[in-house]
């Protein structure tokens, strides 16, 4: 209670700062700004998309009609929704392993920081040297190519959220639950499992969404017939940018917020 | 309701602790060999990091022992798992399952035994009316006060009938008051069940009032075990007198014996004598404790006693500590005395005085 009037009395004393407000304000439109010009001009009549003319539903019916972005858009899921699932798992066993297994606490962070420096590489030197891997290994290029590539970039989303939660939970949980004759393997379903939830959802879901909206990589090691959303837009817009363009990120931006509520409303009813 | 089946419940032989590797090894136990009868309140008492919850681990089977035995109803048990344990645990954060209810949790060991529903239902009802929480299974454990989730956990750990309940300082997170009860409650528990507890705090206070025996650790070693009256009058060594209670330290030498009567001289030169000799001859050093409510103060000069003058005088509701500067020495002395009517007045700060130290209140330790 003392607490959340302090806080109150803080955010009070921070409003009145001058200029708060407008800069508040900034940073806000900064943010949302394109994201909302974009979705705007999706339902625009003129087919020069920088001029208004009027509201139209047209686009949308004609964009679901092109095969080929409907192609590039199931490929897209297919990948995502693959690498994520395994990026979870491994994500999961590793937070485990490293957390349960490890008799030193400086290993598993020092394995934590191996796991998430793949996030501090540029992304187009790992883009070339898994195409020059593929290349040198005689894979060709191929959805299967894109979903391996995807998997690996993916471990570290996935793993982070779920060891971050996994840190988060008392240890003494699953003492108590082998104190309370539950094997290694029922303690892990009725107690670590359902704790971990919150984390493993998260990973998963940011790992899919990294994945879905993913270029550079899939640009570099997409073959013939593997094209994914992403790389179709960019290919859309080389042709400049039409209202199909609008309408197809329009329609990758409603799939990730679909994605990221419905993950939400999950989390909510379970706790 | 307490069953007298006499007998050993924990056996601990020899056992030896050591965290990390070469370098930074921890022992956390030292060769610790200790004896826990059946159906008693035994309490594991000693200073922080002394190595109490890994005694705790190593009967419960979390931790493995590096050396050593552990033996439960006369079988060595060192190297199963905790599940295959007729022991549990209450763990001094309660480790409740939040996700799941109260009636839930409770019946967590059962379900993992596999006992039929009916029987979990009826066992639960039974647990929650044992630590009166009567209808409150349906709740989740966040929405209970601590005091209400220290008994769910201890239901829940009774559910399964151990042969021996583990508590690692339950008390410690509660308030005084709670605390109190608690400790009441804990008794009539180990009372009713016949359980035999083993009760690790580091508080002396609680260790005295609530056990039948006590075992003082220091260091991963067990310095002492007995029943609180021998723990608390004749402490082995040092460190448990100081540990359990006040106590007054005196470095002396022992100088000569007359049949029973032992002479002890102090540093400041004067001379004081006991009853008992703790294996000492003439002329070895010595440390005396004595008890602050063992010595009596005199205005006059008084029987085997130590001047001095009083420096401060505390009021403790039931009884008055007086701290005593004994001359010739910078040692300063407690004495405590019951508050009864007509003592009040008579003594006051700057006052010389007589310690007065009936000899069989003086104990010889060993460092
Ligand atoms: N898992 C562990 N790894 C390393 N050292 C530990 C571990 N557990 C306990 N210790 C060390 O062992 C000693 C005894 O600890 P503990 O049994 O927890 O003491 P207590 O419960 O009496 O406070 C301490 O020095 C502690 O730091
Ligand atoms: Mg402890």
């Amino acid at each position: 209670m003392a607490k959340v009037v302090t806080i109150g009395r803080h955010a009070e004393r921070l409003r009145r700062f001058p200029g708060v407000g407008v800069t508040t304000a900034f940073f806000f439109a900064y943010l949302y700004l394109p994201i909302v010009i974009v979705i705007a001009l999706s339902f625009n009549e003129n087919r020069i998309v920088t001029v208004w003319t009027g509201f139209t539903l047209d686009w949308y019916p004609q964009v679901l009609a092109n095969t080929d972005l409907i192609r590039a858009a199931r490929n897209s899921v297919i990948v995502a929704v693959t690498a994520s699932l395994i990026a979870t798992v491994a994500g999961v066993t590793a937070a485990l392993g490293l957390r349960y297994f490890r008799p030193r606490p400086a290993e598993e962070t020092g394995t934590t920081a191996l796991i998430a420096t793949p996030l501090l590489v540029p992304e187009i030197v790992t883009a070339v040297a898994t195409l020059i891997f593929f290349v040198a290994v005689g894979f060709r290029l191929g959805l299967m190519t894109v979903i391996i590539a995807h998997t690996v970039f993916c471990i570290p989303f996935a793993y982070l959220p779920i060891r971050a939660r996994l840190q988060g939970l008392d240890p003494a949980l699953r003492d108590a639950a082998f104190d309370l004759y539950a094997d290694e393997w029922r303690a892990f379903r009725r107690v670590t499992l359902p704790l971990l939830w919150p984390g493993i959802l998260a990973g998963a879901l940011l790992a899919f969404i990294v994945s879905l909206d993913n270029f550079v990589i899939t640009f570099f090691v997409a073959g013939p017939g593997a094209t994914t959303l992403p790389v179709y837009i960019f290919s859309m817009i080389r042709m400049g940018i039409t209202p199909e363009v609008n309408v197809a990120s329009a329609l990758l931006l409603m799939v990730s917020l679909g994605i990221v509520t419905l993950s939400l409303l999950l989390l909510k009813r379970r706790a | 309701m307490k069953q007298t089946a006499e007998g050993t419940a924990v056996e601990a032989r020899r056992l030896t602790k050591v965290f990390g590797g070469p370098g930074s090894e921890v022992r956390a136990l030292d060769d610790v060999s200790l004896t826990i009868a059946k159906n008693r309140f035994f309490t594991l008492l000693g200073p922080s990091g002394c190595g109490k919850t890994t005694l705790l681990r190593l009967i419960a089977g979390f931790e493995q022992p590096t050396e050593g035995e552990v033996l439960l109803d006369g079988v060595d048990i060192a190297r199963d798992p905790p599940y295959r344990r007729p022991v549990n645990t209450v763990f001094q954060s309660y480790a409740l399952f939040p996700h799941m209810s109260v009636a839930e949790n409770v019946g967590f060991g059962l379900e993992m035994n596999r006992k039929p529903a009916r029987e979990i239902a009826l066992e639960v009802e039974r647990m929650l009316a044992l630590v009166r929480l009567e209808g409150m299974g349906g709740r989740r454990p966040e929405q209970l006060s601590g005091g209400q989730q220290q008994r769910v956990a201890l239901a829940r750990a009774l559910a399964n009938h151990p042969k021996v309940l583990l508590l690692d300082e339950p008390l410690s997170a509660l308030d005084l008051k709670l605390r109190k009860d608690m400790q009441i409650e804990l008794k009539r528990l180990q009372h009713e069940t016949g359980v035999t507890f083993i009760f690790v705090t580091h508080d002396q206070h609680e260790a005295l009032t609530m056990s039948d025996a006590i075992a003082v650790m220091d260091h991963g070693k067990v310095l002492q075990v007995g029943t609180p009256a021998e723990i608390y009058e004749t402490p082995v060594n040092r460190f448990v007198a100081d540990f359990i209670g006040e106590t007054n330290l005196l470095p002396a030498s022992l100088t000569g014996r007359t049949g029973d009567e032992i002479r002890f001289r102090l540093d400041s030169g004067k001379e004081i004598s006991g009853r008992e000799h703790g294996g000492h001859d003439t002329g070895a050093r010595v440390t005396l404790a004595v008890r602050p409510e063992r010595a009596e103060l005199a205005t006059g000069p008084g029987g085997n006693g130590l001047p001095g003058t009083i420096d401060r005088v505390v009021y403790f509701g039931t009884d008055t500590q007086f701290r005593v500067r004994l001359k010739d020495c910078d040692t300063v002395f407690l004495v405590r005395r019951q508050n009864r009517s007509g003592h009040e007045a008579s003594l006051s700060e700057g006052q010389e005085v007589t310690v007065s130290i009936p000899p069989e209140a003086l104990r010889v330790l060993q460092d």
